[in-house]
């Protein structure tokens, strides 16, 4: 097993150092940054000299090669637009992303499991019909539009719930959430249904029905396991397309979150915190797909065997 | 399953007991929401308007302020001030101030204030901004006495002095601070990263105070939210909103907030270095159409690109907008056609996404208008980077005729800070070039007297009647929603700064 996690991480670190030169050179294709951070009024000799007091009037190859050495010794450079250390900034804006990133995913996973293994029990019933129109609306539905419906319906209009804002109180966490598993759980109830149809189909189902095993049992102990692998892959990938409904969140509902951060970042043309952003969350992504790979093993005793 | 279930359920808990703090507004403690964070916390970078509203004033205040209704020069932390020769002025500082760390407030705290925001090594904004053009050697003749000199006349030093900020000698010479420590009615209380920032009175501020006892600032970008966190009693003031969410009479205060739209034409470049063809780009503008439909009905059609309440602003002009009137355009194109002067040349309208809500709509209807009195145009929407190619010098030879849009803000109180950039032949943003117009922009920004005013009007008049390089456009207004619980009215000055000593509970 060792063995297998050292494999897979020699493999997330290759992946890794594209990622790190890929997004070193693609930053800067998108422009100069002095142009950006400086006064509107700035002139020629004072964008000169940002750049000279910078470094990015070097060679981006000697850019390069002094981020990578730096990187080497923990220095992610500093923002330059908040001349604060970036990985701070990165860090400081991390919990909170991880937070709602993995509460919403595992609301998602209990309830697309749930709702999906309710509607394959009768294929083609109303229930299974009225399941799936609704998975499909909640995958499509625009999150941005969702959020700001939701706030004046549920802030506003009912005030049952705050517009927005981060803090201890769960209230806050109940819009932002509700947006944000949306769309994942539409995307997964499909999954989920369609896997077990198929499972709740196959011999053992049968062999256990024969048995006079309860029909709970059946499904959500028996097949329910055996349809986990596709859904695991899928909620996976679900887990790091969220970054995009995180970004959206983060803005609307005031969570300070890594979406919000990068995308800024990336707008002012603030490198190094595109940088360490990036990185911080490929790490964080490569370490989830590891995680996904353990638990296929976990879960599918042929693929430990193989 | 139970693995997964378990984990959700940790998940979940531990969320749960990660939550950080909060509260909704309380008695006496005033919540603003703005439409973004504070960028910085450091006093040179201050004159900014995503960090002014925090720390301008509030808790850093400069020498002199410039007067909202009047534009005139006031005493802050200097009560009064002369000019000693054409080099030298001698300001008169506050007896009995002192910073929120206790330090006392005096010339050598302004000195030191002055090597930090002035070290070019710490790529303040202010510095760059506003301190490029002339040196200054300040001389401490006693604790509340400061001479300083500068390296070429500068009239209007004590207007400049309204953008330094003076933060406390104890803050870092180097780094930018993240406590901020100035003199202000409000000091700093600590903030949550990323979520809110808070200040509280400061009892030995040497003014008068407002009745808030303290400030949270929070932010949220969506125009929509901050409107609803004040019609549901979570916020109190919020600046800013898009006019399409200004929908409560009761609650939305319009202001004008010193921005000007408007249309630089590139004069330097056939067939725009004719004036009748500018004049025509004039003429086939319908402003009255736009307002109330792509921009707010509150819109002011302009002759200039600063508004009433800047020194030099003409108000001779102010009645002189160009009627819309394509006839006229097609004459005069058609006249200059007859000279020789090349119409049918492509001409490139440079828009900026985001200068304004509608900005694409905007240019687009303007680029259609000028397109319907036979002008051969085409658009391009830029985002700041590429946008700035067009709108700064050095221009590219050998270029072809361009129109910029662009938006001006003086908030400053003095044409000076208008002309000079995008006037002059060697300002930074001209597109023209005009010996004449020089001398007057350098006599009247030379002016100390009590012609200065008449003088940059002048200048505002001779542009707009004789050279006509801009295709104005309007004064902008922006909205302030302002809750219920509290009085506040909004001025020229809130694009900047929000006076907390100027809010009050009811």
């Amino acid at each position: 097993m060792l063995r297998y996690i050292g494999k897979r991480a020699l493999q997330s670190a290759v992946g890794l150092s594209v990622l790190i030169i890929a997004v070193f050179f693609l930053a800067r294709l998108t422009g100069d940054p002095a142009k950006l951070l400086l006064p509107i009024n700035a002139d020629q000799a004072l964008i000169d000299e940002f750049r000279a007091r910078e470094g990015l009037d070097r060679p981006v190859i000697e850019q390069f090669g002094v981020y990578v050495w730096n990187v080497m010794h923990g220095d992610f450079g500093t923002s330059l637009r908040r001349h604060r250390p970036a990985l701070d900034m990165v860090l400081e804006a991390y919990p909170v992303t991880l937070q709602l990133a993995f509460t919403a995913m595992a609301l998602v996973l209990v309830s697309a499991s749930l709702v999906g293994s309710v509607a394959a029990y009768r294929p083609g019933s109303a229930v299974d019909r009225t399941v799936t129109v609704s998975s499909l609306i909640s995958a499509s539905v625009p999150d941005f539009w969702v959020a700001i419906s939701a706030i004046l319906l549920f802030a506003v209009t009912l005030q049952w719930l705050p517009t927005s804002g981060y803090g201890s109180d769960i209230r806050f966490w109940l819009l932002p959430l509700g947006v944000l598993v949306l769309r994942p759980f539409g995307m997964l109830v499909q999954v989920v249904r369609a896997s077990m149809i198929a499972t709740l189909s196959s011999a053992f189902v049968r062999t256990a029905r024969i048995k006079g095993m309860s029909e709970g049992r059946i499904i959500y102990v028996h097949a329910l396991r055996n349809a986990l692998l596709p859904i695991i892959t899928v909620a996976a990938d679900q887990t790091v397309g969220m970054i995009n409904g995180l970004v959206i969140i983060e803005t609307i509902f005031g969570f300070p979150g890594i979406g919000k951060l990068m995308i800024d970042a990336v707008m002012a043309r603030d490198f190094p915190v595109v940088q360490a952003s990036i990185l911080v969350t490929a790490i964080a992504i490569f370490t989830l797909f590891i995680l996904v790979d353990l638990a296929y093993v976990a879960l599918d005793p042929r693929i430990r065997h193989r | 399953m139970l693995n997964l279930k378990r984990l959700a359920f940790l998940n979940i808990a531990t969320a749960a007991g990660l939550f950080a703090g909060h509260g909704f507004a309380q008695d006496k403690t005033l919540v603003v929401v703005l439409p973004e964070a504070p960028v910085t916390m450091e006093a040179c970078m201050g004159n900014n308007t995503v960090n002014g509203r925090v720390i301008r004033i509030n808790i850093y205040e400069p020498l002199t302020v410039v007067s909202d209704t009047t534009g005139q020069v006031e005493p802050r932390l200097a009560t009064s001030w002369e000019r000693l020769d054409d080099l030298t002025w001698r300001f008169h500082l506050r007896e009995g101030v002192k910073f929120h760390d206790d330090a006392p407030f005096n010339a050598e705290a302004v000195v030191t204030e002055m090597k930090r925001t002035l070290n070019r090594d710490r790529n303040c904004h202010t510095e760059q901004q506003y301190f490029r053009g002339f040196n200054m050697t300040p001389t401490v003749v006693d604790d509340l006495t400061l001479d300083i000199k500068t390296d070429v006349p500068v009239p209007i030093l004590p207007t400049f002095l309204s953008t330094l900020l003076i933060s406390s000698p104890n803050s870092p010479l180097e780094e930018f601070t993240l406590k901020p420590i100035g003199t202000g009615p409000y000091k700093y209380d600590g903030e949550n990263p990323g979520t809110e920032i808070r200040t509280v009175k400061n009892p030995d501020w040497w003014g008068e105070h407002s009745n808030v006892d303290a400030v949270k600032y929070i932010w949220r970008g969506e125009s929509v939210v901050r409107a609803s966190m004040i019609s549901v009693g979570e916020a109190d003031l919020t600046p800013e909103l898009a006019v399409q969410d200004a929908t409560d009479p009761a609650l939305d205060k319009p202001y004008v907030d010193a921005e000007t739209l408007w249309l630089r034409i590139d004069t330097e470049v056939p067939p725009l270095n004719d004036i009748r063809v500018r004049q025509a780009l004039n003429y086939a503008v319908n402003r009255e159409a736009m307002l109330g439909t792509l921009v707010s009905k509150d819109a002011v059609p302009s002759t200039q690109i600063t508004v009433k309440g800047v020194l030099g602003h003409s108000e001779d002009i102010d009645d002189e907008v160009y009627p819309y009137d394509p006839e006229k355009a097609k004459s005069l194109l058609a006249e200059a056609k007859a000279d020789g002067v090349p119409v049918e040349t492509p001409i490139l309208l440079v828009g900026r996404t985001n200068i304004l809500s509608n900005s694409t709509e905007v240019m687009e209807a303007i680029m259609a208008m000028f397109q319907e009195v036979g002008l051969n145009v085409t658009l391009r929407m830029t985002e700041i980077g590429e946008w700035r190619e067009y709108h700064n010098r050095p221009y590219p030879e050998g270029r072809q005729p361009v129109i910029v849009q662009t938006k001006h803000d003086n908030n400053r109180g003095d044409a000076a800070f208008s002309l000079q950039p995008k006037y002059a032949c060697d300002g930074t943003n001209a597109a023209m070039c005009d010996p004449e117009i020089d001398a007057m922009i350098a006599k009247a920004t030379a002016e100390s007297g009590p012609d200065r005013g008449k003088l940059m009007e002048e200048v505002f008049a001779k542009l707009y009647r004789e050279w006509v390089p801009d295709i104005h456009l309007f004064h902008m207004v922006s909205y302030a929603r302002v809750g219920n619980r509290i009085d506040y009215v909004p001025n020229l000055l809130t694009g900047i700064e929000v006076r907390i000593e100027d809010v009050n509970f009811k």
